[in-house]
């Protein structure tokens, strides 16, 4: 008990460590390149500079509501307009990364489970998974801009496309990955297809689908920005373009730690709610514990 | 046990069992060459033979897990077409569900048969307490050794009571007191059962421990077909007998050693 509450303490005073470094490390650069954008910003902004300029001007991006003036109509520049900016862009951001990893992973599942029940399907499309899979997610953002415009609809269709191919991916592998006994054995004992499936094939390939879910809910943070960047006319994205047409790096910079912040946090919430499932599973204990 | 029962009538009937196999490089194994054999009740078998051989494609044959090129198999009367609840299987890799709970991997089988659950866990906990581990019920495979999901397994196969019994080198991997405590277990649960058990094994001790008769297999066919008169249970002296150490020696000299 001691040993292990010994051990943490030193993996938090280690992962600290690691972070105090990165900030002044940060800070060194920031002393050192003087380089300013086109607009007279600092290329490489420091702490002061980011907490202090950069995300009071983030109220710019506020429209006044609440009683709460924006720079837009003559008020000052605030931490509060700036805050309730910032969240109104997450919460619009926020929304489309739900919905399309929603859609993404109930589509990309049953399209994998199906694919599973049958054999000879598995055999024909394993192939074109293999090519999906390799079709890098963001070669496909001009086409969707094109079928969907910059609409929210669009964005959710590209964040659900994302998560679907890694969701549908993942699903066929982990089917394949069950091993060959588990099968013989439900069948020397009578297992109905149905039973097999339900009782075999579905807590079997758990673990895995699991995974597969943590990783499309980073990723769908990724997908989400990047269908805002072309032209979305609201959400966090929509910040970061704006910032980029004035080289406002501080700006840029406050948003992707929000991004980062984001997929922490999901990441964090769905792996605890999910890791109950997999009590049984090998790797519980150790591995999946530390990430 | 089978009293007033017709006992010669064979248990199981293989008849010209022959199946190929054909390797990556285009080149053919024999797994099984005309294999004919007959099993009467109670009989407790250990195929012998070094790897390759077709040991396992003979056992997953009588399965009805692996369809061959000629021959049939009959299990009581019937002819086997596929997997049945009349032939239990303990397989050579570990087929304990780790997403199960030990009572619940032993309860499996009579869960597929529609028995309530009160019922089915009843059976497995019986079962459980055979292969001495009542105390680890409610405990996930992942916390349990090899020796002891070995046992799971056994008592898997049995909760289910199958007449046929068919093992494919259920103690390969295990250590060898492990092995030796688990030859006992399963001789034990044979003796009080009464079942057909087929029992494949490259070990000829583990044969001579167990078998009431050996059949070696060579190259896919059988090589040599022995009752093991040695009284049951055995010891390490009645291996050590005169008869004991002549079927040994013959055993060796068709596994190629002497």
């Amino acid at each position: 008990m001691k040993l292990r509450a010994n051990a943490r303490l030193a993996r938090i005073g280690g992962a600290l460590a690691v972070f105090v470094t990165l900030v002044l490390a940060w800070q060194l650069v920031a002393e050192l390149v003087a380089a300013k954008g086109s607009y007279g910003e600092p290329l490489v902004p420091g702490w002061g500079f980011l907490l202090g300029n950069a995300l009071l001007r983030m109220s710019d991006y506020w429209d006044g509501s609440f009683g709460v003036p924006s720079p837009a109509e003559g008020g000052p520049p605030s931490y509060a307009a700036a805050l309730l900016a910032l969240g109104d862009a997450t919460l619009i951001t926020f929304e489309r990364v739900v919905i399309g990893v929603a859609i993404g992973m109930a589509a990309g599942l049953a399209l994998g489970l199906a694919v599973a029940a049958s054999d000879l399907v598995r055999r024909l499309v394993a192939p074109s998974v293999h090519v999906l899979r390799m079709t890098p997610f963001l070669a496909m953002i001009p086409l969707f801009n094109l079928w969907f415009g910059a609409t929210t609809f669009g964005i959710i269709s590209f964040v659900a496309y994302g998560v679907a191919v890694i969701m549908f991916v993942g699903t066929v592998n982990a089917v394949r990955n069950v091993p060959r006994v588990y099968f013989d054995r439900a069948a020397t004992v009578g297992a109905s297809r149905v039973v097999t499936f339900r009782d075999i094939v579905l807590p079997a390939i758990f673990p895995e689908i699991r995974a597969s879910m943590l990783l499309s809910f980073g990723l769908a943070w990724s997908l989400v920005v990047a269908g805002e960047l072309l032209g979305a006319q609201s959400g966090l994205g929509v910040i970061v373009t704006y910032a980029l047409q004035f080289a406002y790096t501080g700006r840029v910079l406050i948003v992707a730690f929000l991004f980062v912040l984001y997929a922490g946090i999901s990441f964090a919430a769905f792996d605890a709610l999910s890791r109950r499932i997999i009590a049984w599973h090998p790797q519980t204990d150790r591995t999946l514990r530390r990430i | 046990m089978n009293v007033g029962v017709n006992t010669t009538e064979p248990v199981l009937s293989l008849r010209g069992l022959s199946h190929r196999f054909v390797r990556n490089d285009g080149s053919e194994v024999r797994a099984l060459d005309d294999v004919s054999l007959d099993v009467l009740p109670g009989e407790f078998i250990c195929i012998l033979g070094r790897s390759g051989h077709g040991k396992t494609t003979l056992l997953n044959a009588i399965a009805g897990l692996q369809p061959v090129e000629r021959g049939e198999v009959h299990a009581l009367g019937r002819p086997v077409r596929g997997p049945g609840t009349d032939r239990g299987v303990i397989f050579q890799r570990d087929s304990v569900f780790p997403w199960m709970r030990v009572e619940e991997n032993v309860a499996f089988g009579l869960r597929v048969r529609g028995l309530k659950r009160r019922e089915r866990l009843g059976l497995a906990r019986e079962q459980l307490a055979r292969v001495g581990l009542s105390a680890v019920a409610r405990a996930w495979p992942r916390e349990l050794s090899g020796g002891m999901r070995a046992r799971v397994a056994i008592a898997a196969v049995f909760a289910t009571d199958p007449p046929i019994l068919l093992a494919d080198e259920p103690f390969g991997t295990l250590d060898y007191v492990t092995k030796r405590q688990l030859q006992a277990v399963l001789r034990e649960l044979w003796h009080r059962s009464g079942k057909t058990v087929l029992f494949v094994t490259h070990d000829v001790e583990e044969a001579l421990m167990l078998g009431t008769r050996v059949i070696v297999v060579g190259n896919g066919a059988i090589a040599e077909d022995r009752a093991v008169d040695l009284p049951m249970p055995r010891t390490d002296d009645d291996l050590a007998s005169p008869q004991g150490l002549a079927l040994r020696h013959l055993l060796l000299r068709h596994m190629g050693l002497e």
